[in-house]
């Protein structure tokens, strides 16, 4: 909602147009009630030899917020007179059948400065330089697309848009190098997948199972028990595998049917041979996805390396009985009839979001190495150092984690731990799995409701970990550790709390069998310490109970179990070494803070 | 770099029009005056019409300075003959008791027109004598009447069938109806008082009106506004010599601006440059050319000014004109383009807001990074 009069900055900008050499000013400022945007129409002339896509000269609309120098700055093809295909990075340009643009707003943001194209600096702030700044890198997409290199050797693979057309939940797959070697030993070109829908996850359409036509399974990605739920009768749906990336030049997406027949065509796979062998499997009245899957690299220039699934809303299938009047009632009428109401040349194909969740592709913000994360871990105690401990790690990526706690979570412990209110009264170790199994798509964690050692002494789940780490600060638990009999060595740890929550005790052995007497020798002189330099009072619980409790929130805690999980795994990506001692101390002095070594 | 600088030029014309509230205040008082000449029983059965004239209606007046008012030109055509009135000061003086009745105290006989002084807006009413009856339809027609300027009247031509654009729903066929409506009517010239009101002479406001919309539509909508700036600038730079102003000026720009100009910019350097060459010969002999006004060509334009007026006058338009095109061909530095138009113009002409070199969107290829490339605000969360 704005009132009529252009505001001064929009004024600024548009003069600071006039500046740069390729931008032509049309015309003045408009309100799109539309868009909520004003726009302003430009000529842009990149000044490159012409190429099949890119006129010399393309019209433009730019669009700005009305808060302008803040908010949004968008780049839209003119209807009338500008680019009618899509280049990559630019969304998919299609008609917009009430406005004078196009759909395929460009992106313009900082892969162009990677590539050491146009102004290098951080996006300017002011009215006379922001919009100026952006139209000089529109230039510069312009000539990049009008030289083919907007995705040029060695830039990230990217893909084209493919436009939704609904908001249904994103199906999700998992898909890297290795499942890409396992679909590069068969020749199949369709066949069935089975698709869950994890209830504790709405937003995930989870594909499991790939299967050939004869029902062989190929590729079933190792999902966390999230996503995998068990499942009695999978729904199904089909899948077409296609030589290519199907995109018109320079970088569309197929829209219809006919686009779709006419680019699996030229990449040799025969769209309605797959459809007709593969549509009997999902004949049963209801609605199923048809996934096109293609190889793709990870970076432009390279060879292939995984595969992408793109997914498509299918509607019911033509039943026997509701075969339309001029079909046969048979399996080739049906197919016929099908061919025609949804598969005909001008439909839109219904494209759904679709996500590789992979933990390649959702590592880059940040997982452990893999020769950390590929090891089973079993964390003794669940209390707010153990919580805190499990989170850090299956959020970085351990899959393999079990967790052991005989208490049932109290409303006293929401200070300091992971758990919600909606625990209270669940036993610790399960509560935390089910929350952590949700933290990672790939987290495979169990909880017991039990001390350690597990009545079940030879459980895989413990005897089997690479990897011990204890948390309860109980003797008897670490006593109990030095009796068990491990019988083959494994990383041990104890991470615990010094009174005033300061200190961490960090002690890391790898061992067949876990030093007791060690551990206590290292850690009973610092804990004496610890109890002789404390002044508070120690706090009582709450009214009518008469034990003490551990003073220390949350900041405390996560501060100390973050060092400390950095240590681990530092730890653990090292040599082994005989056993040693840590204390990770929270100094804080003047106005900085460090953590620093202080054993 | 822009040579034409058109949004600079559309800024700066935003701050040198008239401005919105005047707009609707002159219209208001035409309307009101229109209405009570209406209602009058004496004046209405001697009354044609009434409607705007000057430069408020050609679209090529500017805002008036400071607290001033706005003057506004209003013919009143009426069935006044001649004959029974002359000199023409009678004929002014059949609206006396309406005058006195609607706006007593706040007007006034001048030579040959009526002035009445209003709260924003003064309007100065020139009475003619009675036309030909065969002209009174297309006098009292909707293209006549309306308040709009050409700029505001878009498609406006002078002719019976002519309605404003937002009437013409549904209904097609314009171009075609306005050249035969336009072939129908010729206008004749109106009569108006002489300068001492003792004689009634000719005038043609209606056909100078014509004139600028054709000449404005030659020159892509630009002609209406390189009078404004050329305005502006005399007003702005020059107060003598006192003559030539007002209409004069605005004449001479239409016989000297090229029908082919494409912007504003090109617009004003174009005519400085053809006045300066056209007349140098007269401002060296110190003679005054004469111009033809286009309703009534026997009328020369130029009669008051004097030739040391004329030639102190095409002294200020030659230096003007260097201005201008060192402004106009300026290509390298934005701030030194800016800056030249604004020694004629003033500092209603923008300035370009300060900014670094780096980023000024240069040739395309491959910029060195300097510095590493930041992401977002540098911060995260």
């Amino acid at each position: 909602m704005t009132s009529g009069a252009v505001p001064e900055p929009l004024r600024v900008a548009r003069r600071s147009l006039e500046e740069i050499d390729g931008v032509e000013v049309c015309d003045g400022w408009t309100w799109d009630e539309r868009m909520d945007l004003w726009m302003l129409k430009v000529m842009l002339r990149p000044g490159t030899a012409p190429h099949s896509y890119v006129p010399a000269a393309t019209g433009w609309y730019v669009g700005v917020d009305e808060r302008y120098p803040l908010g949004r700055i968008i780049f839209l093809p003119s209807a009338a007179d500008g680019l009618t295909t899509t280049f990559p990075h630019q969304h998919h340009n299609g008609v917009d059948a009430q406005g004078l643009c196009r759909l395929g707003v460009i992106c313009l943001e900082d892969y162009l400065a990677v590539m050491g194209r146009g102004p290098a600096k951080a996006e300017p702030e002011t009215a006379g330089t922001r919009l100026r700044w952006r139209a000089s890198r529109a230039l510069e997409w312009l000539r990049a697309a009008s030289e083919d290199q907007l995705l040029p050797a060695g830039s990230p693979f990217e893909l084209p848009e493919f436009p939704k057309t609904s908001n249904s939940p994103k199906v999700v797959f998992s898909e890297d190098r290795a499942s890409f070697d396992a679909w590069a030993r068969h020749e199949h070109r369709w066949g069935t997948v089975e698709v869950s829908r994890p209830p504790s996850v709405p937003a995930a359409i989870v594909l499991r199972r790939f299967l050939t036509p004869s029902g062989h399974p190929i590729w079933e990605p190792k999902w966390g028990s999230a996503l995998s739920p068990q499942v009695e009768r999978p729904e199904r749906g089909i899948w077409i595998r296609l030589g290519r990336v199907p995109v018109d030049p320079p970088w569309q997406a197929p829209t219809t049917w006919g686009q779709l027949r006419r680019l699996t065509a030229d990449g040799g796979v025969h769209l309605d041979e797959a459809l007709h062998s593969a549509l009997p499997r999902i004949r049963d009245g209801r609605p199923h996805l048809l996934l096109v899957g293609f190889p793709i690299p990870r970076t432009m220039g390279e060879p292939v390396q995984q595969l992408h699934w793109q997914a498509v809303q299918l509607p019911k299938l033509c039943d026997l009985h509701e075969v339309p009047n001029g079909f046969r009632r048979n399996a080739k009428g049906q197919w016929q009839a099908d061919r025609t109401r949804i598969f005909a040349n001008d439909h839109r194909i219904e494209w759904c979001a679709s996500e590789n969740w992979n933990t390649e592709e959702i590592a880059t913000r940040g997982q452990f190495p893999k020769a950390v994360s590929r090891l089973s871990v079993v964390i003794i105690g669940a209390g707010a150092l153990g919580s805190s401990v499990a989170e850090l790690l299956v959020r970085a990526g351990v899959s393999e984690l079990t967790i052991l706690d005989s208490e049932e979570m109290e409303v006293g412990n929401l200070v300091r731990h992971t758990l919600l209110l909606g625990d209270v009264g669940r036993s610790k170790a399960e509560a935390v799995a089910a929350r952590l199994n949700l933290a990672h798509p790939a987290a495979r964690v169990r909880g017991f409701a039990e001390k350690f050692p597990l009545s079940d002494v030879d459980h895989e789940s413990v005897r089997g970990a690479d990897v011990v780490i204890e948390t309860t600060a109980s003797n008897d638990v670490v006593a109990s550790m030095g009796a068990f009999p491990w019988r083959t060595p494994r990383r041990f740890f104890s991470l615990s709390l010094s009174l005033g929550a300061r200190r961490l005790y960090l002690f890391s052995a790898t061992e067949e069998a876990f030093p007791y007497a060690r551990f206590r020798t290292a850690v009973d002189p610092l804990v004496a310490e610890d109890v002789a330099s404390y002044d508070d009072e120690i706090p009582w619980e709450g009214i009518g109970c008469w034990h003490p409790v551990f003073p220390a929130r949350s900041d405390d805690i996560w501060m100390l179990a973050s060092a400390g999980v950095k240590q681990v795994v530092q730890i653990l990506g090292s040599a082994p070494e005989g056993p040693q001692m840590m204390v990770l101390e929270n100094v804080v002095e003047m106005k900085s803070f460090s953590v620093a070594d202080a054993a | 770099m822009n040579k034409h600088l058109s949004s600079y030029f559309d800024d700066f014309l935003s701050k040198i029009r008239p401005e919105d509230e005047e707009t609707s205040a002159y219209k208001e008082a035409h309307k009101t005056l229109r209405e009570r000449l209406t209602a009058d029983a004496t004046l209405k059965p001697i009354i044609v019409n009434t409607f705007l004239q000057g430069s408020y209606r050609r679209a090529t007046a500017i805002r008036p300075e400071g607290e001033n008012r706005s003057d506004i030109d209003v013919v009143v055509v009426t069935r006044l003959s001649e004959i029974e009135y002359s000199p023409p000061s009678k004929a002014m003086e059949v609206f006396r008791p309406f005058l006195d009745t609607h706006y007593k105290g706040d007007w006034e006989f001048h030579d040959r027109s009526i002035s009445i002084a209003l709260d924003k807006v003064e309007l100065d009413l020139v009475v003619t004598s009675a036309p030909s009856e065969s002209q009174e339809d297309i006098l009292k027609s909707e293209s006549v009447s309306t308040d709009r300027s050409i700029e505001e009247a878009s498609d406006w031509w002078l002719g019976s069938a002519w309605i404003p654009i937002e009437k013409r729903q549904g209904r097609f066929g314009w171009d075609s109806l306005r050249a035969a409506d336009q072939a129908k009517w010729k206008v004749d010239p109106l009569r108006i008082p002489d300068r001492a009101a003792k004689e009634w002479r000719d005038t043609h406001p209606l056909e100078q009106i014509r004139w600028t919309q054709e000449k404005n539509g030659l020159c892509a909508g630009h002609y209406v506004n390189v009078v404004k700036a050329l305005k502006w600038w005399r007003r702005l730079r020059h107060t003598t010599p006192k003559y030539p102003k007002g209409y004069p000026v605005e004449h001479l720009i239409g016989d000297c601006c090229p029908d082919t100009i494409t912007s504003i910019a090109e617009g004003v350097v174009l005519t400085l440059e053809t006045i300066e060459t056209r007349y140098q010969s007269y401002a060296d002999a110190g003679t005054v050319p004469f111009l033809s006004d286009h309703g009534v060509p026997e009328h020369n334009v130029f009669k008051r000014i004097s030739g040391e007026e004329f030639t102190a006058f095409h002294k200020q338009i030659c230096t003007a004109a260097d201005v201008a095109r060192a402004a106009f061909d300026e290509e390298d530095s934005i701030v030194a383009k800016a800056e030249g138009w604004q020694k004629l113009f003033g500092d209603k002409f923008p300035s370009p807001e300060p900014g670094e070199g780096g980023d000024r969107g240069g040739p395309g290829g491959f910029t060195k990074r300097t510095a590493p490339t930041l992401i977002g605000s540098g911060r995260f969360g």
